[in-house]
């Protein structure tokens, strides 16, 4: 039975910003992303741009940050790490994340260029997020690395948390979920479109230890409305809920709580 | 903040589910599937006024068989359950003539058809036959003479685009019959715009409108009598429909006509007043 009046404090995780190459995504500049936010409810969205992500990574990283800036505590971004410039690195990350904006990593390594996860250019964003203990998004579901890849890394960087995109949902929801409950450093990213398909839902509510879970919605590329729609009448435990929508964010991305202090 | 408890804007919008299943199918995604009982129940706690199911084994299976098994199953759970029936437009298929096939449909109070032709992408999945007028026109011809629409639904891949000349040609050929298209229309929206302007015998399903406030934007193009709202349960959950609806950036006035007013009115059901 659900509560009558419960409320959520809501951070979006897994977010995008900006136009796509190859389709039309509506409203998704910061401003018309900030009124749908609004409407919904919304408190956070953590975003890597899409021009870093599929265009050029220093003006898409640059971006990221100047929104996070124009809207403090609304907006947190995510670093892009792009393989295919591996020299940014060193020049960049350490610039970036002496902004408090910049909360953790973002890696698609399908968008990469097929670029493999345990590639040999992704080892200093490990090490790095293995010292400052910086959490690892990275793109999984029809593209992008095998969970072996995922359970090798997590043995081989303990201290750096690593987040499964989207839940692994091709790659099956069940082994995604036992590999996240197995090794403390591994998390779940209850991202569209595995918080949209019921079954997938059913079984991380059952089976995933419910401190793993990361709410996120892959907006604009997938719609907001709908994942909040799905997981909010999911009937799950609102204890639970409230981890999913912010607890485990807050517990995991240590530096935020300095974006939020102002 | 999110607030948890919107059960009354829910059933303001008094929402008729157009895309729901039961029955057991052989490979269940993601491990779930729904009898009918299961289903009314997810139904209700939903807060969805009806919905139009078919039976899973109508598609999985065999036409007829899933057919009369909905029926049975159904039972006296009408109006709020309205049995929809799959066919493969053929004679051969369904043994009967067209005229024959949709007959039975006024007997049985059926209200309109769906259809899961092959794509390019996944004839796996989907039932192979050509989806063009020499082969559909006879079945089609019917269903556009006694009003019943139709929901075609191919089962691309994650990346396919739907067959948009195949579409085109469809509607043109038949501009009298209602036709709903259901998935597979995720970041289509340039195109599908240009067509539902050129085609206003065309619908949408909502569990096809996925990208960020794409509803809204939909209806802000072609209108919001364009769109009929669906869940895919049980393979989506029931709450993406109704939070993709109830969210959206419309009147309320547009939100019941996606909820559920639209489908009423092309299946000429009765509609209720509502309010908020």
């Amino acid at each position: 039975m659900m509560e009558a009046s419960k409320k959520y404090r809501v951070i979006d995780s897994h977010a995008h910003m900006g136009p796509i190459w190859n389709f039309y995504l509506p409203y998704n500049d910061e401003y018309q992303m900030l009124d749908n936010m609004d409407r919904l409810g919304v408190d956070t969205v953590v975003f890597s741009s899409n021009m870093a992500i599929s265009g050029d990574p220093v003006r898409g990283n640059q971006y990221t940050l100047d929104v996070c800036r124009r809207h403090p505590g609304r907006f947190l971004g995510q670093y892009m790490v792009n393989p295919n410039y591996p020299e940014l690195f060193d020049e960049e990350v350490p610039k970036y994340f002496s902004h408090k904006e910049i909360v953790g990593f973002k890696v698609h390594p399908e968008l990469s260029g097929d670029y493999p996860l345990d590639g040999k250019n992704y080892e200093k964003m490990f090490r790095y997020a293995s010292e400052h203990h910086i959490p690892i998004l990275s793109h999984t579901y029809f593209g992008g690395d095998r969970l072996s890849v995922f359970e090798e890394l997590a043995k081989e960087y303990p201290e750096a948390p690593l987040i499964i995109g989207h839940g692994a949902m091709d790659l099956g929801t069940g082994k995604c979920i036992e590999l996240c409950n197995r090794y403390p450093n591994l998390y779940y990213d209850l991202c569209s479109p595995v918080n949209k398909r019921y079954g997938a839902l059913t079984m991380v509510d059952q089976e995933l230890n419910p401190d793993k879970a990361l709410y996120g919605t892959d907006g604009p590329w997938n719609d907001p409305a709908v994942s909040l729609g799905s997981v909010l009448l999911s009937g799950i435990d609102p204890q639970k809920l409230e981890k999913w929508f912010s607890g485990n964010f807050l517990r995991l991305y240590t530096r935020a709580a300095a974006a939020f202090a102002d | 903040m999110v607030e948890q408890n919107f059960t009354e804007k829910i059933s303001a919008l008094e929402f008729l589910d157009f895309a729901v299943s039961f029955g057991r199918p052989p490979v269940p995604f993601t491990g779930v599937w729904m009898d009918k009982e299961r289903l009314l129940k997810e139904l209700r706690r939903n807060h969805i006024a009806q919905s139009a199911p078919y039976h899973v084994l109508a598609k999985a299976y065999e036409a007829n068989y899933g057919n009369n098994l909905l029926m049975e199953e159904i039972g006296d759970d009408r109006p709020e359950m309205i049995p929809t029936w799959v066919v493969v437009p053929s004679e051969e298929a369904m043994g009967c003539s067209p005229k024959a096939y949709v007959d039975q449909m006024e007997k049985e109070g059926i209200k309109a058809v769906r259809l899961f032709p092959s794509s390019t992408g996944n004839p796996a999945k989907a039932t192979r036959y050509a989806f063009t007028k020499w082969f559909y026109g006879d079945y089609f011809e019917e269903f556009q003479r006694r009003h019943i629409p139709i929901t075609v639904e191919f089962s691309p891949n994650r990346r396919d685009e739907p067959d948009w000349p195949k579409l085109y040609e469809v509607a043109k050929d038949f501009p009298k019959l209602d036709i709903i298209l259901a998935d597979g229309f995720q970041r289509t929206a340039w195109t599908l715009i240009k067509l539902l302007r050129e085609c206003q015998n065309l619908y949408v399903q909502t569990s096809g409108l996925d990208v960020h406030r794409e509803l809204e934007y939909m209806v802000n193009q072609v209108g919001a009598q364009r769109f009929i709202a669906g869940s895919k349960f049980p393979v989506s959950t029931i709450g993406t429909m109704v939070g993709q609806v109830t969210f959206a950036n419309l009147s309320f006035e547009e939100k019941k006509l996606i909820a559920g007013d639209n489908a009423r009115r092309i299946m000429g059901l009765p509609i209720k007043g509502g309010n908020l």
